[in-house]
């Protein structure tokens, strides 16, 4: 058996990447234990939603519209100058960005239909999204003077929310997958 | 300026002596003005400073907008730069104004580059010896330009480039005050020449409120609810910040806002000393203050005298209570106002304590007693500085007139007792100003019933005017109380107001100032009945900054409440319900007293194609429950005659009542306020149904008021029954005629015989009818000459 594996070794074989062959050398024996790696799969899967058998998985237009879509049919979610030449804050940014994206799901239960889109402006940051009618407009105006109020205390700017309300769920699907 | 200082740092205290804030609208308004007004901007790129020709001429005020973020000039704050104008390449072209800081045109800039990130120390140098104590703010300028082309060309550029903020150091005549300029070509002016273009939006709701139609208010009740629902979760956000301050203590902000920051706690262990103390007071925080000074009291820590008295202005202005932060909503003046000074409390015990109380202390103390009504006090300490001799300023003066009515209690005393504090203030060469007109007019309005008032009034107005004190929208206010009076005689004297105040814009001198407006709309209603001069009061609101004036939105409902129902009484209904369109229901929702003076409006004057539009504005604004409205709407739709040509408008009416119908049957029966059928009512939805063609909801109506007849108040009107048989003798429908008959019998009309002979002539009728109109109605009272066993063909 040793020496089957020491015949493959020595004739020819395909060119592996580098990460196979050293992983094949590091665990000594890899043939003789059938060890089998598999070449790095370079495979995009982000954003990209697998198709259900009885198409009844839902996505948005955003879900839909996969990540290379992006500035064609799809616009992005954080709007800001830090990427641009000598822009400034770019990682504090990106905390506060998840942060507030985690506060408005999280006090918004389950109310949040799109996506959260942050958008700042100056000094101030908009936030801007469609919410489901599930509650009262007045509890809505709570959670909206609410939010406004402790995010502002949070980034210490002023923030304003600019939310859109929607009947019913079906109205943001764009189609079944 | 020192005013201002507060608002600089991004919070509004309600300075002594400041504007206070009366509502949101106002609020952001101040909001926006102060910050913006002490605000430089920097062009640093293209090597040169465009002051502007403006600049040249004088005025620290006037603005000059950046051409690229004018847009987001009244949205600017104070805190960042308008990187877009850095960064789309255009080189930011902004324009270097100082504004006004104060009103001295003496300002010594020092220019110190803060940047921390700033490692060019040839900069850093540079820069701090940069002093120009010149005269003129112009020369300032010019000598910041030239110095700061001398740091752009011999320094690296980057520098300042960099978005880092030079802060300057304005010091005045009054005050010195920090204000930050933000090299990055950010260009702000005043924000009044942008903002003087947004006129008022009638088409969405208040900018309180999402644009958003689920989240817009239409009827009274809602835009209360939601404003109040907004404002409840910016309280817990409070709450939560006061709860758990160590969790907002991080500083990410680049310049530092105070306003932003929890408020420092002071408690026992803390240690304290007389900065503390100075620093409290002078951001306005009362109960902090207050515990701060018993911890310096407690340590025996020494407190000078400027100290103490700083601390006696901010109890006595507060009356000892923290200032709530959020909106205040505006309690209605009590008729009766009642004391609300705390007696022998600590603002009396730091004026023991002072060492020499002088006359600023005096002022203070009187002051504070009078705004809080302790009047008995104030009066004797008042009596005594007369005797002591010290000499009191003309605010304290302005305090005693306004309380003196509670003095005295007869019309003439009390105005004796004012002009005696004016001949006081007179002989001590104290100088009135607008305050000493404001309150002698306060003053003369509390004895309003007396005759001698009104000439008094104009007599004081025209003494003012000698002296140069121009009155200001309270004056006009306080007029307006004292010569419009229910009880009194038709005056004209708002017509001459409104020939003064033309073409005038004013800017708030007095808390009084917001309710002229209101009070000018009710007199041109009630006392003038005049639409004319309300028309000329309204485009005095709609000028310039002057809708700002009309105060919180109580006020504005009662405003438009006035033009509105002078509008519908004056007006041709097609031109009224173009006011109508304007104003309903963002601007104005009509109370329901309102509602049912325009339904009587398009009742006389026939135009019933506004019908279907105010019946569901009622539905918006929740109007559907008051009896009234209801019957009036019905007696309304029951002048409608029906013709081809305007079948649209039969079928929407039509719609109307069925709506109604289905309404009112549907109300939960549990409810307060419902509507309770009353025969009328019920009459006229069966009229206009049949009248149009709808037979079987007059069939539904009937089946009701027979089966459940203690329900319905009064009993349906011939009119309606007549008519509902008809249509029924059309359709040959036998149940429903002698059904009818029945009911017109029971509720007792006279018709009823001749109903009973229609029926009896026009249709074959069985046994069972018969039977019933025969016990009904008696058998010789239908039955002129046939038997009842014959029943002949239909004649007519």
């Amino acid at each position: 058996m040793a020496g089957l594996s020491y015949l493959l070794f020595k004739s020819k074989r395909p060119q592996l990447n580098l990460w196979h062959n050293t992983v094949q050398w590091m665990i000594p024996g890899a043939e003789l234990r059938g060890l089998h790696t598999t070449a790095i799969a370079s495979k995009a899967q982000a954003g990209r939603y697998r198709v259900t058998r009885d198409r009844s998985r839902p996505l948005t237009y955003e879900m839909a519209n996969q990540p290379f879509k992006i500035a064609h049919r799809k616009s992005w979610n954080s709007w800001n100058t830090t990427s641009l030449f000598e822009g400034m804050r770019e990682p504090e940014t990106v905390v506060e960005d998840i942060f507030i994206r985690k506060f408005m799901t999280g006090t918004w239960h389950n109310l949040f239909l799109s996506e959260v889109i942050i958008k700042r402006q100056h000094n101030m940051v908009r936030i801007a999204g469609i919410i489901h009618q599930r509650i009262t407009a007045q509890k809505m105006y709570f959670l909206i003077g609410y939010c406004e109020e402790l995010l502002s205390y949070w980034l210490k700017c002023p923030v304003k929310l600019e939310l859109q309300t929607v009947t019913d769920k079906e109205d943001v699907i764009y189609k079944y997958i | 300026m020192s005013e201002y200082v507060g608002y600089v740092q991004g919070g509004l205290h309600a300075h002594p002596g400041s504007m206070s804030r009366c509502d949101d609208g106002m609020h952001q308004y101040l909001e926006v003005h102060s910050r913006l007004e002490a605000i430089t901007s920097w062009d640093g790129w293209e090597g040169h400073f465009d002051l502007g020709s403006s600049l040249e001429k004088d005025s620290l005020n006037e603005s000059v907008l950046c051409s690229y973020c004018a847009v987001y000039a009244v949205e600017c704050g104070l805190q960042s730069g308008c990187r877009r104008c850095i960064w789309d390449g255009r080189g930011g072209r902004g324009y270097l104004t100082l504004a006004s800081l104060s009103g001295s045109p003496e300002a010594v800039v020092d220019v110190k580059l803060v940047d921390p990130s700033c490692t060019c120390k040839a900069i850093k140098g540079a820069v701090t010896k940069l002093r120009l104590p010149t005269a003129s703010v112009r020369g300032n300028l010019l000598k910041l330009r030239s110095q700061t082309d001398c740091m752009r060309t011999s320094h690296n550029p980057q520098c300042i480039k960099m978005g880092g903020s030079v802060r300057a150091t304005c010091r005045t005549a009054h005050v010195s005050s920090e204000v930050t300029l933000c090299v990055s070509g950010l260009c702000r002016g005043d924000g009044n020449a942008l903002a003087g273009t947004v006129t008022q939006d009638t088409t969405g709701p208040h900018y309180k409120y999402s644009d958003d139609p689920f989240l817009s208010p239409y009827s009274n009740l809602t835009k209360r609810s939601y404003a109040l629902s907004k404002e409840s979760g910016r309280k817990a956000a409070r709450w939560i910040r006061e709860e758990y301050p160590k969790l907002f203590l991080h500083r990410p902000d680049e310049p530092f806002i105070e306003c932003f920051q929890p408020k420092q706690q002071y408690e026992e262990g803390v240690e304290v000393d007389v900065d503390t103390l100075v620093g409290v007071v002078a951001r306005g925080e009362v109960a902090n203050a207050i515990t701060v000074y018993r911890l310096c009291k407690d340590k025996n820590i020494f407190l000078p005298d400027d100290v103490l008295q700083d601390l006696l202005e901010l109890l006595c202005f507060y009356n000892e209570e923290e200032q709530v932060e959020g909106w205040r909503t505006v309690r209605q003046s009590s008729a009766t106002a009642r004391k609300t000074w705390k007696d022998n409390s600590l603002a009396e015990e730091v004026f023991a304590s002072l060492t020499s109380r002088g006359p600023a202390a005096y002022c203070a103390l009187i002051r504070g007693m009078a705004h809080y009504l302790q009047v008995d006090r104030a009066w004797q300490l008042y009596q005594e500085c007369q005797q002591k001799g010290i000499p009191l300023d003309t605010g304290t003066h302005n305090a005693l007139i306004r309380v003196a009515s509670f003095l005295r209690d007869a019309s003439d005393l009390r105005w004796q007792l004012v002009q005696e504090l004016l001949c006081g203030m007179a002989e001590r060469g104290v100088c009135p100003d607008l305050g000493t007109l404001n309150a002698t007019l306060a003053a003369l309005a509390q004895v309003s019933g007396w005759r001698q008032a009104r000439d008094i009034s104009l007599k004081v107005l025209m003494e003012f005017h000698q002296l140069g004190i121009k009155p200001s929208l309270a004056s006009y206010y306080y007029l307006l109380t004292i010569h419009c009076r229910d009880r009194g005689p038709r005056s004209d004297i708002l017509v001459g107001i409104l020939d003064q105040m033309e073409g005038q814009s004013f800017t708030l001198q007095d808390p009084k100032d917001t309710s002229f407006f209101v009070t000018a709309m009710e007199v041109a209603r009630n006392h003038l009945k005049s639409l004319k001069v309300a028309e000329r009061v309204e485009s005095l609101l709609h000028q310039g900054t002057n809708h700002l004036f009309i105060g919180d939105s109580y006020k504005e409902s009662v405003y438009y409440r006035h033009y509105f129902a002078l509008s519908c009484s004056s007006l041709p209904i097609d031109e009224f319900m173009q006011v109508y369109d304007k104003l309903v229901p963002h601007i104005y929702t009509p109370e329901p007293g309102i509602m049912q003076e325009v339904l009587q409006a398009i009742q006389t004057s026939g135009a019933l194609h506004y019908l279907p539009q105010l019946w569901s504005d009622m539905v918006l604004f929740d109007h559907c429950s008051r009896d009234k409205l209801v019957g009036l709407m019905l007696t309304t739709l029951t002048h409608h005659q029906p013709s081809p040509d305007d079948l649209m408008l039969t079928e929407r009416l039509v719609t109307i009542a069925k709506d109604i119908w289905c309404r009112v049957q549907a109300q939960d029966p549990t409810r307060r306020n419902k509507v309770t059928w009353t025969g009328t009512m019920l009459g006229c939805v069966v009229e206009v149904v049949v009248r149009c063609g709808e037979y079987q909801t007059a069939l539904e109506v009937l089946r009701e008021a027979t089966a459940a007849p203690q329900a319905v108040l009064g009993v349906l009107p011939a009119q309606s029954l007549t008519a509902l048989l008809s249509a029924a003798l059309h359709r040959k429908d036998a149940d429903t005629a002698v059904a009818v008959v029945l009911y017109a019998q029971d509720a007792g009309h006279q018709e009823t015989g001749q109903m009973a002979q229609q029926v009896h002539s026009s249709l074959a009728l069985s046994h069972h009818h018969l039977a019933s109109l025969a016990s009904a109605l008696g058998r010789d009272v239908y039955l002129p000459h046939d038997t009842p066993a014959t029943s002949s063909a239909p004649a007519t």
